[in-house]
């Protein structure tokens, strides 16, 4: 074996990276010539004088410090959603599972929320007018028959108590004819309907008048009745207590004033014992 | 490796043992700069350097070696080194060393002050230097010095026989005129 060869296989010997073989020859070399025997103890000695002597500063006490508190505030416990997010980054499936889950949280309680903000925001003034076309169209005899409307309504709807009569027996102008009990804006309503003659029908609504923006459009103050031509439907409506009483009838109709004053007039003609 | 990080317990357990190395690789910084502010500031950017990659350490491996390798990057990116490949190798074996007794040298080396062999190896260009300090001060093996280095094992057997040439030299030129020290 070369010196050359020696010379550059000597680090490796040190280092154990040699072959058994390979090491086995470079030891003989270094054995039988004295040159690179002499430079391997050289070597050596250097190797001992920088690892006992040169420099090697230790990290300051207050840097180390400083690097454990660094480093302890790099790894401290994150907070649940720091441990969610490493959670989700390792398991995929479980990441959609979870969105999919939020979704349905905000999306369901939304969607009923807009169903039910739809349904309330149908105003009282179309719903009178829808109610009175749908007994029109009926053509029947109202279900609750004059002679057992108290009793019956006092019995299908026990937040209702009627004090007064709303029949006039005395003025053949508005004809009671019966009344049933409806449920529209999320309430139940008593409807009531009268007959002006010789036939032409007129639906009067009694109903809590909580949550109930009132007065609407297109409503117009006359004295203490607000009142509105709309669909081509002639309404009155005002509010008595705790209730909105609105009047309906048809377009043919004259004035509804003399049923408004009458009803009116008896002011415990209803009342409500507790909201629906 | 496949793992997209660490989890909390196993984040820790890097953490305690990458401080174990914290000595090492404050004084490998030193021997890099000198400058006490810029020596924390690289080990502080190893240290973090480090934690955000851990999940990339293969286990087994020598975390020593793997530290001073992102020590020696971040450094040589801080001084635009990285794509430096041609060495300042103005370095040749001298004759008057090959000259010089034997015995007188190996005496030289074993009283060098550390002053001296400090000073010397500071006088190192950086490639040699650090080839030196990696192998015979860190005891790193060829290839972990070479790993560290980004060179091939060649260029570290290479530069540590030029490197220890050049140091002896420089420790002998200490020996032959003692008063230089005070003029320094």
């Amino acid at each position: 074996m070369r010196c050359e060869i020696v010379k550059d296989s000597v680090d490796a010997l040190r280092d154990g990276a040699l072959g058994l073989t390979e090491a086995a020859e470079v030891r003989a070399h270094l054995a039988a010539c004295s040159a690179c025997a002499g430079e391997w103890e050289l070597t050596e000695a250097l190797r001992v004088t920088i690892r006992e002597r040169a420099s090697a500063p230790a990290a300051p006490d207050a840097f180390r410090e400083a690097m454990v508190r660094l480093l302890e505030r790099r790894t401290a416990p994150r907070s649940w959603f720091a441990r969610l997010q490493e959670t989700l980054r390792r398991q995929p499936l479980a990441a959609i599972a979870v969105m999919a889950a939020m979704a349905l949280l905000v999306l369901v309680p939304l969607n009923l929320w807009m169903l039910s903000a739809r349904e309330t925001s149908v105003p009282l003034l179309e719903e009178a007018i829808n109610e009175h076309i749908r007994l029109g169209l009926r053509e029947a005899i109202p279900e609750i028959p004059v002679a057992e409307l108290q009793p019956l309504l006092a019995r299908h709807q026990r937040r209702l108590d009627f004090s007064g009569p709303l029949s006039f027996p005395d003025d053949q102008e508005h004809r009671l004819v019966g009344g049933h009990v409806s449920y529209l804006l999320h309430r139940k309503v008593l409807t009531v309907t009268y007959y002006h003659r010789p036939n032409r029908p007129i639906t009067l609504l009694v109903l809590p008048g909580a949550g109930i923006q009132f007065p609407e459009q297109p409503m117009s103050l006359t004295g203490k009745v607000f009142q509105a031509v709309h669909r081509g439907f002639r309404t009155m409506h005002w509010q008595q207590g705790s209730l909105i009483y609105s009047l309906v009838s048809d377009p043919e109709e004259a004035d509804l004033t003399p049923l408004v004053e009458k009803l009116q007039h008896g002011t415990t003609l209803i009342s409500v014992l507790s909201p629906s | 490796m496949d793992r997209v990080s660490l989890t909390e317990d196993e984040k820790d357990r890097f953490c305690r043992s990458l401080l174990t190395h914290l000595d090492a690789l404050y004084s490998f910084a030193w021997w890099l700069t000198h400058r006490r502010e810029e020596i924390e500031d690289l080990v502080q950017e190893t240290c973090l350097r480090a934690l955000r990659s851990a999940h990339q350490f293969e286990s087994g491996t020598n975390l020593k070696a793997w530290l001073f390798s992102i020590l020696k990057h971040e450094w040589l990116r801080r001084h635009h080194l990285a794509k430096r490949e041609v060495l300042s190798d103005t370095f040749s074996d001298s004759p008057k060393l090959q000259e010089r007794a034997w015995a007188v040298e190996m005496d030289v080396i074993r009283s060098a002050l550390q002053k001296d062999l400090d000073e010397a190896l500071r006088a190192l260009p950086e490639e040699y230097r650090s080839a030196v300090l990696l192998f015979d001060l860190y005891s790193f093996s060829l290839k972990e010095t070479a790993a560290i280095l980004a060179v091939p094992d060649g260029t570290v057997k290479s530069r540590l026989s030029r490197g220890r040439l050049m140091l002896r030299e420089k420790l002998q030129g200490y020996r032959a005129s003692p008063g230089d020290d005070d003029e320094m």
